[in-house]
């Protein structure tokens, strides 16, 4: 920030530099606080091809770079912010000299990623921070004591748009539908394909694009493909490992156009940013009812929360799609959820965080 | 007919109460559960006590060790310059007979180093595989993405019933199944 002095420089870290996720979620909080005047820089213990994909790694370091004690100690930030990784907590604080104010901010929601609250000391945290409300309350349960904030994630508005180009090559008549996550148990990957299956039953011509698992473990890897064979739809499931945010937005868009639409399996999720920048693209929903997609969006006829264990209802809600576009509900939601998580929502909770004057 | 999709879904269903298992049992793991049971087996003061005391100590200077050591241990794979700019890559030993001389021809029979190198070279513009790896395979959405087209062609007979030669199959721009010598 040439020319215009810093009222704040903060550091974010992570364990794990993965294309996708919470790391976006930084680049975007980074982009939003650099234009009002705040520093931020971003830490990642591990690179899990999160640098190859980068075009511009302007305040970002790896693990296997530089320590994160040395970062801490040198950088001299005014705040520091550690995102579900304990064995950052410590370091974070600094030298004897001089001690940061340390935040830790909570993404996950599962019983086992929210296991390690149950040994971080609050009172010696600057503050908590999460996502949604629904986080908020699942924290509160493991730490009465802290007071927690909710700082709502940004949202990627410009590229995520109903409207832009198409590159991706589109399957003719073809009912494409995507899936998004890490090909994990509690993003219910399995489910997916199996609901795969379904979908090409009733529709004969289908094609999913599972997107994401590009860090998952060889036998997860062969479990995939053995499931989609067991299932017959090793010719209707994509898997692209890691993809662009752009390119990402296209299969949305092409999804939308060919009357499919994105499935949510997760058992859980702390905002369900996936979900959100789909709906953003006009691509509609067919996921689990979550109690945090009925706070984070709106009611919108794109969106169709089901019980993902029942078959019947993923199939009267797939059915439900119409290949018409909902041009002005479309527009409206982009517009809501543009108001309600754009760069002014965060940068407001953020601001009020750090104690910096609006 | 419709396909059977109840034995997948009740699958999974037992495999969500395995993972409610692992979970309650990473809480039963976890060291303020553990250090709460020492804690409580020190007393009343005797013999015991001792010991809880030594694997205190024990834990924390294992924490103390371990303290920062975050991530995974990197491979020790290369990619060769020649690999990194070639145009067209093989996975397997042989070219086939059919095919002459190539500019910018790299192969490998270490379906690993190719999975490296379509991590991390330029986008390649033909891949052929020569045969099934899950290691290829995952990434070969993201290969015919980025424009390279899929060949292939294996160089022995292989069983078509199998998940990954089924993917191969329907996902390969081309498929040249007969086997080449």
């Amino acid at each position: 920030m040439p020319g215009r002095a810093c009222v704040l420089k903060v550091l974010y870290a992570y364990r794990y530099g993965i294309v996708g996720g919470v790391s976006t979620q930084l680049r975007l909080r980074q982009e939003a606080l650099a234009k009002v005047n705040i520093e931020c820089q971003l830490f990642f213990s591990q690179d899990n091809g999160l640098r190859q994909v980068l075009s511009r790694p302007d305040g970002m370091h790896f693990g296997m770079d530089v320590s994160f004690g040395q970062l801490v100690r040198n950088g001299r930030f005014d705040a520091v912010v550690v995102i579900d990784s304990p064995e950052l907590l410590g370091p974070a604080r600094g030298s004897l000299f001089r001690r940061n104010r340390v935040f830790l901010d909570v993404h996950t929601t599962t019983a086992t990623g929210l296991a390690y609250l149950n040994e971080v000391d609050v009172s010696s945290l600057a503050g908590v921070m999460v996502p949604t409300r629904y986080s908020e309350a699942l924290v509160q349960r493991r730490v009465p004591k802290a007071s927690i904030e909710v700082v709502p994630n940004i949202l990627d508005t410009g590229v995520f748009s109903p409207s832009g180009e198409s590159r991706v090559e589109s399957s003719g008549g073809t009912r494409e539908f995507i899936w998004v996550g890490k090909l994990d148990n509690h993003k219910n990957w399995r489910l997916a394909l199996v609901y795969a299956r379904l979908l090409c039953d009733l529709f004969g011509d289908v094609k999913l694009h599972v997107v994401g698992g590009y860090t998952a473990p060889t036998e997860r890897a062969e479990e995939f493909f053995q499931l989609a064979y067991r299932l017959g739809v090793s010719g209707r499931v994509s898997w692209l490992d890691r993809v662009e945010n752009t390119t990402l937005a296209q299969l949305y868009r092409q999804c939308a156009a060919s009357g499919g639409a994105m499935l949510v399996t997760s058992r859980d999720e702390s905002f369900g940013m996936a979900a959100a920048e789909a709906l953003l693209c006009g691509c509609p929903l067919i996921a689990n009812d979550l109690p945090v997609f009925r706070e984070v969006f709106p009611e919108s006829p794109l969106i169709h929360l089901v019980d993902i264990w029942q078959p019947d209802q993923i199939a009267q809600a797939a059915q439900g799609l119409s290949q018409c576009a909902f041009e002005r509900e479309v527009v409206t939601l982009h517009d809501e959820l543009s108001r309600r998580y754009g760069p002014e929502s965060f940068l407001a909770s953020f601001k009020r965080l750090m104690s910096v004057s609006p | 007919m419709h396909f059977n999709l109840h034995p997948f879904l009740l699958d999974i269903a037992r495999e969500e109460a395995a993972s409610k298992e692992a979970e309650l049992q990473s809480l039963r793991n976890s060291l303020r559960y553990r250090v709460g049971g020492w804690i409580l087996e020190a007393f009343p003061p005797g013999l015991r006590t001792f010991f809880v005391l030594w694997r205190l100590t024990k834990l924390y200077l294992i924490r103390l060790h371990g303290r920062g050591t975050t991530g995974k241990p990197r491979s020790n794979l290369v990619l060769s310059v020649e690999a990194l700019q070639a145009t067209t890559l093989m996975l397997g030993a042989t070219l086939p007979d059919e095919v002459g001389n190539i500019d910018g021809f790299w192969s490998t029979e270490n379906a690993e180093l190719m999975a490296l190198r379509l991590d991390s070279g330029p986008i390649a513009h033909t891949l052929i595989l020569r045969r099934p790896s899950c290691s290829v395979l995952r990434r070969i959405a993201r290969v015919k993405l980025g424009g390279a087209k899929v060949i292939w062609w294996p160089e022995v007979s292989v069983d078509p019933g199998t998940a990954l030669v089924a993917h191969i199959r329907t996902h390969a721009d081309q498929c040249r199944d007969e086997p080449a010598s």
